[in-house]
Order: structure tokens, then sequence, then C-alpha cells
């Protein structure tokens, strides 16, 4: 408990440096989050185009359609909020040996490089996912009783837990190459494919989403606990077990890749 | 008394791939590369005790950066033994973590667009500092290294001298038992170097922190380290005190003089080796144990306006020392 408080407060420090520093640069903030409004409301042009031609997207009609890709941006601008400057920091950390640092300090080295930057502008950008979330669960009447809510919000942190380990994991890959630019941009356009339900992918793709870079699931579950629908058993199992599989193995790995560290002369 | 550090036959090998020369070199690379292995430390044994201010000295490449990185904790020995402070450093315990610093010239912990302050009360948070020790620290060191004005300055303002200044309190904040300095006044002007040297000397004496120290510049470690550790191609060439290391390797010093008349070579000659004239400033070897007696008179029988005693370069010694190292082997 005593740790845990300690890690809180850290992350508080680093919370409050970051939003320090980035209400600097105003011109940065506004741009940034302008780009990422204007992806969002790109995605929701697109979703009106498909369902003028079609009735349904695998199982969902259009209002549960924007429901899914809320969800979807949701966690997709929660992780980053806390991940995006993180990973797109990693290559420097080994390449340029700024790792080095950070393997001095009395705080798990891999807390440290995962959490060390907090972007307040992504945390903004979650204002339009959850506008949209608050109107598509108004528009379908699904009433939100805490218990749906308490599974909902497991589930989503089983996802985000999924979300984080992922990419981390594709980060390592720099332990032992060396040097991939831009290696972060990997992981978020394999988790852009999440955007769309998960009913359109089938066989070798859909077995990849399910087993290799298990995130097929991450949006499906959490929205099925929302509406109350049938969640399937082994889906919950598959999601559950993928977030804690996938936070053990990035672990695994971190600390193999910390042993593979050269730092730079 | 136990020593704070021991090596015993510490080594590190890196590996890295060969690269082919060229734009055909550079695609067969694609497909095959050949991995090399090179031993960045090769085997170095010495023990360290509480106090000491070691010098640890060596041409680019010596291996001096990558023996502090395996001390501090961030490279896994390839093989040997290393301890300090009783822990195995590549263990990172945050036990250990929180009673040594490492200070890199090279390489920073600041926040680049906060104020130092902020930086600071974060390594509070990380170290976990207690209030009043914090106070008492920050004050002590600020007052110290003269930075109490620049405190809530923006990084990136500062020059590089200062932003060094503020490297050092935040490293030393937690109040390290044994402190890792990389080049620490490498870039910086001679008033910066100066009261960084001055800094460092009053630490290690008022705090009585074990200090190793790299650096290029010979003044540093001149004025600073009791006891210099030379280290070349990943060997240890030399551990001892400095005047030692000149009273063992350099037989000689250079005598340079300014003098009002024009002096013969062949005059000059008759007291040392090796003389060079520029204008009316001259330079002979003498041996060392003379340097007194011919000092005085050269004095004597020439009018001198101006004169000093050079120990020779330490690079050239280590040079030295590693050619007859080689040729005894």
């Amino acid at each position: 408990m005593k740790t845990l408080i300690r890690y809180i407060k850290l992350y508080l420090h680093f919370v409050s440096n970051c939003t320090t520093r980035e209400l600097l640069f105003r011109t940065h903030l506004i741009l940034s989050f302008s780009a990422r409004l204007m992806l969002f409301g790109l995605y929701i042009m697109m979703y009106d185009i498909i369902y003028k031609n079609a009735a349904s997207i695998g199982s969902l009609n259009y209002d549960q359609a924007l429901l899914y890709l809320s969800i979807f941006f949701l966690v997709d601008t929660i992780g980053f909020t806390f991940f995006i400057k993180n990973f797109s920091t990693f290559p420097e950390y080994i390449s340029e040996g700024k790792l080095d640092i950070v393997l001095t300090k009395p705080v798990d080295s891999q807390f440290f490089v995962s959490m060390r930057y907090f972007s307040l502008t992504s945390l903004f950008s979650t204002l339009p996912p959850l506008g949209l979330f608050i109107r598509q669960v108004s528009r379908l009447h699904i009433s939100l009783d805490p218990y749906h809510l308490l599974i909902f919000g497991l589930f989503l942190v089983c996802t985000l837990i999924v979300y984080y380990s992922i990419w981390f994991i594709t980060n390592l890959i720099l332990f032992w190459v060396h040097r991939i630019d831009a290696l972060h941009e990997f992981f978020v356009t394999i988790w852009r494919f999440m955007q769309f339900p998960p009913d359109i992918f089938q066989n070798v793709i859909r077995l990849f989403f399910l087993f290799i870079v298990p995130i097929l699931l991450t949006i499906e579950v959490p929205m099925q606990a929302l509406t109350g629908s049938t969640i399937k058993i082994s889906h919950i199992f598959l999601l559950v077990g993928a977030s804690v599989l996938s936070l053990l193995i990035s672990r695994i790995l971190w600390k193999m890749g910390l042993r593979r560290y050269q730092s730079t002369g | 008394m136990k020593s704070v550090i021991h090596l015993e036959n510490l080594r590190k090998q890196y590996s890295y791939y060969k690269k082919q020369p060229g734009l055909w070199g550079s695609i067969k690379g694609l497909f095959h590369r050949e991995e090399l292995f090179v031993d960045a430390v090769k085997g170095i044994s010495f023990d360290i005790q509480p106090g000491e201010f070691v010098g640890f000295v060596g041409p680019n490449g010596a291996g001096k950066t990558t023996t502090l990185k395996m001390l501090s904790g961030i490279l896994y020995p390839t093989s040997g033994e290393v301890s300090v402070l009783d822990h195995k450093p590549f263990e990172r315990k945050a036990e250990f973590q929180k009673q040594f610093a490492l200070v890199m010239g090279q390489k920073n912990q600041l926040w680049w667009d906060l104020p130092p302050m902020e930086s600071f009360l974060l390594n509070k948070a990380i170290y976990e500092i207690p209030d009043e020790l914090f106070k008492k620290n920050l004050e002590e060191l600020s007052e110290l290294l003269d930075i109490k004005d620049i405190l809530n300055v923006q990084v990136r303002k500062l020059s590089l001298g200062q932003r060094m200044k503020c490297e050092l309190v935040a490293a030393l904040l937690h109040s390290p038992k044994v402190l890792f300095l990389d080049e620490p006044t490498i870039g910086l002007d001679v008033v910066s170097q100066n009261a960084i040297r001055e800094f460092l000397k009053k630490y290690n004496e008022e705090k009585g922190a074990t200090i190793i120290l790299t650096s290029h510049y010979m003044q540093d470690i001149r004025r600073l380290c009791n006891r210099v550790i030379i280290i070349h191609h990943g060997e240890l060439l030399y551990d001892g005190t400095y005047d030692a290391l000149h009273t063992k390797y350099s037989d000689s010093k250079t005598l340079e003089f300014t003098a009002a008349e024009e002096i013969p070579e062949s005059e000059l000659l008759k007291f040392g080796t090796e003389m060079k004239k520029k204008n009316n400033t001259y330079s002979i070897e003498v041996p060392r144990e003379k340097t007194a007696e011919i000092t005085g008179k050269l004095l004597e029988k020439y009018t001198v306006d101006d004169i000093v005693i050079h120990e020779r370069d330490i690079e050239e010694i280590i040079g030295e020392i590693f050619i007859s190292k080689k040729m005894r082997e």
C-alpha cells in the first residue's frame, strides 16, 4: 500500500511537470487538439457514408456502431494521454542512451519509462468521444446502473492493460535492433483496425487479432457489458487472459531487454 | 577499513555488427551481418576506501565510462565481480540506488523546459527525501554553487555552467555516499570549471563522500584527486597517487623561462636536453631530481624575467606506460 501511494504521488509529479510544460506551448496544444478532433470527425463522416449504403456492419446498426466508435476513441485518447509521449521517446532511451539516468533511480524503470510523460492535449481529446459516448448511451436507451458501469469499467481496464502492454512490447524490439524510427507508430497502425466491429475480421486475420496481437475483443466486450448484451464466457477469458499475459510478457521482455542494453559511449 | 567499491577481474564485452562499406555493402547487410565483439573493459581490479577522491583517467575509448556504468548498475558486467556499498549494482536495488549518484557531463536529468526547482522536487519524490533534509540540502548546495537566483529560471535559458551546477544539486539532494562523475566539467569555461572543482573538493572534505571522477582536464585530476587510476584499452595501467605517477613514470621536468639576453644553444644544453627556443623564451628538459639545482644555476647565470616548471603531460605519460607495457609483453 505504501509503495502504491508513493508511485501515485510520483505520478502526480510527472503529471504536474508535463502539464506545466504543455501549458507553456499554447499553439502546440491548440494544433494538436485540432488535429485529433479532425481525425475523430473524419471517422464519424466515414461511418455516415458507410451506413448510407449498408444497414449494418457485422451485427451493429448505425447507433451501435457509433457507440462502438466512441468507446474505441475513448480508449485511444486515454491511451495517448498516458503513453504516447513515453513511447515516442523510447528510441531516444535506447539509441541515445537516455535510459542511463533512469536506471540509476530508485524507481521501477518500466514504470518510469512508461509513465514519465503525460499528454494534456490527449486528455482534452477525450472530450469529443466522451460526448459521443454519452449521446449514444442516451439514443440507445442504455440504463447506466452501477453494476453495468462497474463491469464496463473493469473490462475497460483490461483493454487499457492490453493496449499498454502490446504497445510497450513493440517498443522493446529496439533493445535487439537498436534503431527503428517511429516504431511507436507500428502499434498505432495496428490498433486502428479496431475502429471497425470485430465481426468483419474473418479467418486468419481474426485468429491473428485474437491470439497473436490480442486486441480483437478489447472494444466489443466492454461495450457488451455496458449494453447488457450476453457476453460469451470465452470472450471474457480471452480479454482478461490477454491483459494478464501481455502485461506479464511485457515485464519479462523489459527485464531481458535491460540485459541487452548497451547504452552509448 | 572495508572497501566501498570493490572490482575484481571486471570485464565488459560489447557486440556490434560489421558494416561493409558502400551502398552494395549496405544492401548485403540487409541479408547477412557479421557480429563482432569488442572488449571495452578487460578484467580490471581495484578497491576504493570510504572518502577517497579517485581520478579515473584514460584516453577516449579506454573503458572509463563503461566501468562507471557498471559501477552504477546501468550495464551488466560480462564477467568478474563488482560491489558498491556491499551491493551488486546490476541488481538495481532501491536501497543501493538511494546511496549513490551519477552525474554525466553529456547527459542530463533536468527537465529542459522547466525551472531546475521542478526537477529538484521530482527528485525529492523519487528519493523520498524528508522535507527537512531536502530544505537543508537545497539551501546548502545552492549556496555553495551560487545558484539561488536561477532556481526558478527555465533550464533551457541557463548557461552550460549553470546547468551543470544544477545537475550537481539534483544529484546530491539525497546526500549520496558515493558519487560517480563522468566528465562533469566538459565544455565549461575556465571560471565554471574552477567553481565546480572548488565545490567538489569542499563536498568531498566536508561530507566524506567517496568520489570517482573521470575527466579529460588534468587540472581536475591534479587539484582534486588523491589517487589516480589509469585505464587504457580496457586495461589498468596505473593505480597510485598523482605525484607518484610523475615520479615513477616521468624522470624529467620542463623548465620554461624568458631571459633578457640571447643564450647560445650549446650553453643551455649543458643544463638539460631537448632545447626549444622561441624569441627569448627557452625550454629545456631537466632530470627531475636536479630541477631545483638547475633552476638556481639558471637564475644565477642569466637575467631571467620569468620561469615556469612544467610536469610532463599526463597523456604523454599514459602513452609511454602503454608502449612499455606492450614491449614487456
